[in-house]
Order: C-alpha cells, then sequence, then structure tokens
C-alpha cells in the first residue's frame, strides 16, 4: 500500500493516523499507525529541543571587519582632513583623482598683506594596500601676485598601508616645471597612524591621526629658511575626528604652528574645506630680514578646498546594493524551502516503506524498528537530558560570572552585601585559567560627566581589585568606566540610579570553553 | 610598479642636490595642496578615512531594512516567520534614533528575560545606527549583540521575543556589505 501525502499539508499525527485509517485495510493499522506517531514524534522532539549553545550559534552574528576605504559612484562622500599643512602618509590611489585650491592672506612676511592662492590637481597610481600606492599632483603656487602657471611644480609621494592602520610614505614636493616655486625640492618621509577610540574615555569621537615626518628645504625650520640654510626639519600633525563630517587639527608644518578645522558640507558631495590659523607663535619670524618688501607677519587666516572624485565610477566595490539584500534574502528562503522538501520526500519514503510491509516478516521487522526507535528515543532523551543539565549548569556559571555589582552613591567600595556576588565568581575564573573578563563601571546620572566617567573607572578598579585579593591574576581582568553613558534604566529615580550605579562583568577570552568549577 | 618606483627613486635621487634658492614659505598657503586637503579621503580605517563614514549605499541599506521591518512584511531568518510589523517598527525606530525608543525595546527584551546589562549596551549601539550605520559602528553593535546572546539564557532565547529577531534582522542587513567586502 502507498499512502501518497504529496498534496497533504497537515503533517500532524493525528492527520496521519486518520490517513492510516482511510486507506489501511486490515489488523496491521495500529501496530503501524503507532510507529508513525513514534517516529513523529521522535523527529519533532529531535528539532525542538536545543541546547542553549545550538541556539546562541543560531542568533550569533559573524562580526565584520572594518576594511579599507572603498566605495561606489564617482562622488563618495567625503571625510575632513587630518593635517593642515604637513604630508601625511595615506594618499591616492589608481582611480583617485582631486582638485583643489589654496587660499592664504596675509601671505608671509608681505609688508602690504597681500593675500596669495594655489591651485593643485592630481591622481593615484597602484594601490597603497597592495604594494604601494604613488600620488601624483601638480601645484601651481602664488596665483595671485604671480600669476596662475609662473610657479608650478610636481609632487610625488609614494605610499603604503601597513597594519593596525599605520601608513608610511616617501615623497617630494616643489619638483620644477618652472621657476620660482619656493617649496621645491623638498623631500620627506612621514608616519601616520589611524587610532581608534572606541572603549576609550573619547569614545563619543570617531577617531584620531597621528602623523610625523622629516624633511628637507620647505620643512626645515624658518630659522634655517630665513638664514639661507638647507638642512632638515620635522613635522607632525594630530587630528581629532569630531564626527563624519568634521575634524579638529593642530600641526606643526615645519616652520608654523598652525590649528585649523576640516569639515565636508554635503553628504553626497566629496567636497572638503579646511580653515586654519597659520603660524599661531610667529615662529617663522626667525632670523627675518626685515625690509625690502619683507615684514614680520602674525598668524595668518588659510583655507583649503578640495575636492576628490573616481576616475572610473564603476569600479569594483564592496557595498551592497538593497539589491543583494533582496537576493540573498531570497535565497536563504529558497534554502530553507529545500530543506523542508527534502524533509517532506524523507517522510513520504518512510511511510511508504511502512504501507508497504505486508509479509509476516516484514511486519515483523515493522515492529522491531519501532522497538528500536523508541529505545533510540529514550537514549536521545537521555542524552539530551544530560546535555541540558550541563547547559543549564553553564548557564549558571555565566550567569555567576555576569552578576552584577552594585555601589552606593558617590562611593567605589565594595558593599558587604555584594561581596558574595564577586565572591562566588572566584572559584570560577579559578577553574577557567584561560578564561579572562572585562569590568566596566557605571554611575547613576547626577554629577559632571568627567566626576562620573572617573568614578566608574574606579568601582570597575575596586572590582578587579577584590578579584585580585582573592587570588586571580590582574592581567586576567580588564578593566573601563563609562560613566553615566550607559544606563540600564533610563528612569529619573532613586531605584533607577541605585540600578544603574554598578560594575558589569564580561567574558573577553576563553568563554567558548567554559568548565564548571569542582563543588 | 616596479618601473614606477624605479622612475620615482630616479626623479628623487636626480633631485636632491639640487640647491634650493629663496625657499621661504611665503608661496605656500599650507592647506591648498594635497598633502593636507585631501588626506582624510584616503586614510584608511578608524582614524578618519572615508571607510569610517557611513556610506550612502549603507544608509539606503538602512531605510530598505527598517521600512521592510516597519511593514510587517520582513522575516527573520532564525525562525522563518514573519516579523510582527509592531515589533519591526519599535526596532525601526530605534535605529532611526527616536525619542523613547530605547526604553521601548529595551523594556520589551528586558520583559522577556534578557540580560539587563548586555541589553542597555546594545540599545546604545543601535540608537541611531540607521542614520549613520558607519563600519565601526556597526561592528561595535554586532559585537555588542552577540555579547548579549552569549550572556542569555536558553528559555530567552527559546522564547525570542519579535524585537530580538527585529534587532537581528537589521543587524545583518547592515553587516552584508561588510562582509561581502572582506
Amino acid at each position: 500500500m502507498y499512502i501518497s501525502c504529496t498534496s497533504c499539508d497537515d503533517l500532524s499525527p493525528l492527520s496521519l493516523v486518520k490517513s492510516l485509517g482511510d486507506h489501511c485495510m486490515g489488523s496491521f493499522r495500529t501496530l503501524l499507525a503507532a510507529s508513525v506517531i513514534v517516529a513523529t514524534t521522535v523527529a519533532r522532539s529531535a528539532g525542538a529541543q536545543q541546547s542553549a549553545e545550538d541556539l546562541r550559534a543560531k542568533f550569533r552574528l559573524p562580526v565584520p571587519e572594518v576594511g579599507l576605504a572603498t566605495e561606489t559612484g564617482r562622488f563618495p562622500r567625503g571625510a575632513p582632513g587630518t593635517s593642515s599643512g604637513s604630508p601625511i602618509a595615506f594618499g591616492a590611489n589608481w582611480n583617485d583623482a582631486f582638485i583643489g585650491g589654496g587660499l592664504q592672506a596675509p601671505v608671509r612676511y608681505s609688508a602690504n598683506g597681500d593675500a596669495d592662492g594655489s591651485v593643485s590637481m592630481g591622481f593615484g597610481l597602484g594601490n597603497a594596500s597592495d604594494i604601494a600606492g604613488v600620488e601624483v599632483a601638480i601645484n601651481a603656487l602664488s596665483t595671485v601676485r604671480s600669476g596662475v602657471g609662473n610657479r608650478v611644480g610636481l609632487g610625488f609621494k609614494a605610499h603604503k598601508i601597513l597594519a593596525n592602520n599605520w601608513g608610511v610614505a616617501l615623497g617630494m614636493q616643489g619638483v620644477q616645471l618652472n621657476s620660482n616655486a619656493d617649496d621645491r625640492n623638498s623631500i620627506y618621509g612621514v608616519a601616520t597612524k589611524a587610532f581608534s577610540l572606541e572603549g576609550t574615555a573619547l569614545s563619543q569621537f570617531q577617531g584620531f591621526t597621528w602623523s610625523g615626518g622629516i624633511g628637507t628645504e620647505a620643512f626645515q625650520t624658518a630659522g634655517n629658511l630665513n638664514s639661507g640654510k638647507h638642512g632638515v626639519g620635522i613635522f607632525t600633525s594630530a587630528a581629532l575626528r569630531v564626527n563624519d563630517a568634521s575634524s579638529v587639527i593642530l600641526d606643526w608644518a615645519g616652520q608654523d604652528l598652525n590649528l585649523g578645522v576640516s569639515f565636508v558640507p554635503f553628504k553626497s558631495l566629496p567636497l572638503v574645506l579646511s580653515p586654519a590659523i597659520a603660524d599661531l607663535t610667529g615662529a617663522s619670524n626667525a632670523n627675518l630680514a626685515t625690509g625690502a618688501g619683507a615684514k614680520k607677519t602674525g598668524p595668518r587666516f588659510t583655507l583649503g578646498v578640495g575636492f576628490a572624485f573616481k576616475v572610473n565610477p564603476t569600479a569594483p566595490a564592496p557595498s551592497a546594493a538593497p539589491s543583494m539584500l533582496v537576493i540573498n534574502a531570497t535565497a536563504v528562503q529558497v534554502d530553507a524551502e529545500k530543506v523542508a522538501m527534502a524533509a517532506a520526500r524523507a517522510e513520504d519514503e518512510r511511510r511508504r516503506q511502512v504501507a508497504d510491509s505486508r509479509t509476516e516478516d516484514e511486519r515483523k521487522r515493522v515492529a522491531d524498528a519501532a522497538a528500536a526507535a523508541e529505545k533510540s528515543r529514550a537514549i536521545a532523551a537521555a542524552a539530551e537530558a544530560e546535555r541540558s543539565k550541563n547547559a543549564a549548569e553553564l548557564d549558571a556559571v555565566r550567569a555567576t560570572l555576569a552578576k552584577i555589582v552594585y555601589y552606593d552613591f558617590d562611593h567605589d567600595e565594595i558593599r558587604d552585601d555584594q561581596k558574595a556576588s564577586l565572591d562566588a565568581k572566584v572559584p570560577v575564573l579559578q577553574a577557567n585559567p584561560l578564561l579572562m573578563i572585562r569590568i566596566a563601571g557605571h554611575t547613576d546620572e547626577r554629577g559632571s560627566d568627567e566626576y562620573n566617567l572617573a568614578l566608574s573607572q574606579r568601582r570597575a578598579a575596586s572590582a578587579k581589585r577584590y578579584l585580585v585579593s582573592r587570588g586571580i591574576a590582574a592581567d586576567r581582568i580588564e578593566t573601563v568606566g563609562f560613566g553615566e553613558e550607559r544606563p540600564v534604566d533610563v528612569s529619573n529615580t532613586e531605584d533607577a540610579w541605585a540600578k544603574n550605579r554598578r560594575a558589569e562583568f564580561e567574558i573577553t577570552a576563553g568563554g567558548e570553553s567554559l568548565k564548571v568549577p569542582p563543588r | 610598479m616596479k618601473k614606477t618606483f624605479l622612475s620615482l627613486g630616479l626623479v628623487l635621487v636626480a633631485a636632491a642636490p639640487l640647491a634650493a634658492q629663496n625657499i621661504n614659505n611665503s608661496d605656500h598657503s599650507s592647506t591648498g595642496t594635497t598633502l593636507s586637503t585631501f588626506g582624510g579621503m584616503f586614510s584608511p580605517s578608524n582614524g578618519g578615512g572615508s571607510v569610517s563614514t557611513a556610506t550612502p549605499g549603507m544608509i539606503v541599506i538602512g531605510a530598505t531594512a527598517s521600512t521592510s521591518l516597519s511593514s510587517g512584511g520582513a522575516r527573520s531568518s532564525i525562525t522563518n516567520t514573519a516579523i510582527p510589523a509592531a515589533a519591526g517598527a519599535a526596532v525601526a525606530n530605534l535605529l532611526s534614533g527616536a525619542a523613547g525608543s530605547v526604553a521601548v525595546v529595551q523594556g520589551q527584551l528586558n520583559a522577556a528575560g534578557a540580560p539587563t546589562a548586555e541589553t542597555a549596551a546594545v540599545m546604545a549601539a543601535m540608537a541611531g545606527l540607521g542614520a549613520n550605520p558607519s563600519p565601526a559602528a556597526v561592528r561595535n553593535a554586532v559585537q555588542k549583540y552577540n555579547a548579549m546572546i552569549a550572556a542569555s539564557s536558553a528559555a530567552f532565547l527559546t522564547n525570542a521575543p519579535p524585537v530580538l529577531l527585529a534587532i537581528h534582522n537589521a543587524l545583518t542587513a547592515f553587516s552584508a556589505p561588510l562582509m561581502a567586502a572582506k
């Protein structure tokens, strides 16, 4: 007998019994139906019961890596500058091009306060994250006083991105196309590092970039320059990325100490504006021979305007278009349907085999199979119970480790009633010597941000000291303070504040092989 | 590339011995060259480069995910069930940074048994993420979400509230382009 269920949506045990009842004739109907019920129940219980770890694996997401910048379109979104006059080690790669200009008012050493400007354009070759990138630029200086095209030089920079957001570059500016540009033949080497501020006290900002280097001619001190010497000088810059669109920059460019900002006024246009006050200290006046059209100048206003774009807007980029998400979602759904269809086909086949068991031997085999299935189910249930028990114990261990410690208002001492929470963590840490944890201190909303940040750090540190005093190695415990920034309860009540004055405990390594401590 | 380096080296070596004259940087307007104005455009990663900004594509993805969640048309890739529109809308509001949205989502998660501290961290990481889905922010949100899952009980995950499924869907959408870029 063959029972076709390909058109049957309801695969519940009751419907199967009914189906069998409709199709089966003879005294073995009950036995066959029972075997179907057993098998179906086994299948369903195996699917329904999952360990905590299995569940977590289903919910967990892969952590994306933050890689190098690649964006689609001819006009990727701009980013604010990271220096204000001195070189950095990052530069244009293949497919990058740029054009821009600069203004200074007044011009350095100008006797009559003239302003002047510059125009630059260039492109990139190679790839700094591969072998190296080379940035090539043409710079026309003194465009107002001397006229465009009269003081023109080329600039080259070979730049390479290293691990951990380091970059190094070797460059030269002022390679002469015609005479008189006053930055000519200046060679420099520079290193730059981009720092993440995640997890630091400055985490509200997006990042920090530092550059430092050494160079000849235009990079030497003003004292040397104005004495006609040809030495080397150092330069360095630091930029705090305030948000997506702006940064604040402090830059020692060789002769001038510059303080500037850089911002991107339009989200969809890679236009960067970088105003600055140059030569804050007047250091550029050193050894200057005044008179004959030259005089000492004070701080000057400078403005840089830049526009970068992709030469080939269709170059490959990693950003997924929304349609890709649709495709991915469809793929997931199709996979789920395939699995469901395969399961249904297997179930049909099994039913067919059951229904076709007509001989005594076959019936006996079916009965034996049902008994074996029952035995297997019992073994599986016992194993599952054991696994659940272990999982429950591990859950309890995790809960013990994660149990929050609370503090009194404006205090960082461990309260007597909280010591048990910390004491309970000690055997867990002792039983798991590879386990590393992070303690995060928090405060309520009362008090200044700065005070609360320090208080939260002290709270984390006091919890750490307590654990260390119980024999846990200090280097297994990391601490961090979040101040009042991460409340558990945002209400403005004493209860809420009490909940927020806390230290939280997080496993940072070794959690995958967690063991239950011996009792 | 080797030829390029060779050429560059020759240029540098040839130019170096030349004595500069009249160099006083009076022509140099400091910010007008590629050395500084464009610096941020080409920086990698977190320090100020374009990678730390939200790309237009990711903003579109955020908007698409939010719209899908709010409409009730989204399906959970974990349970393969539809995510109720109310839960989706709550998470969409969270992504947009709407006032009070954190309390709504956090309340539903905590009521279902989510670990409180880790849930608060997820809320902080996801609030307003749709308006600024920078890679660093997405990565941070995924890490906080995983920490919450790691601290969650089996009972909570077995009966996962719809807002958790909606959060999973949203973070999956935001992560997709970053994973594809690896």
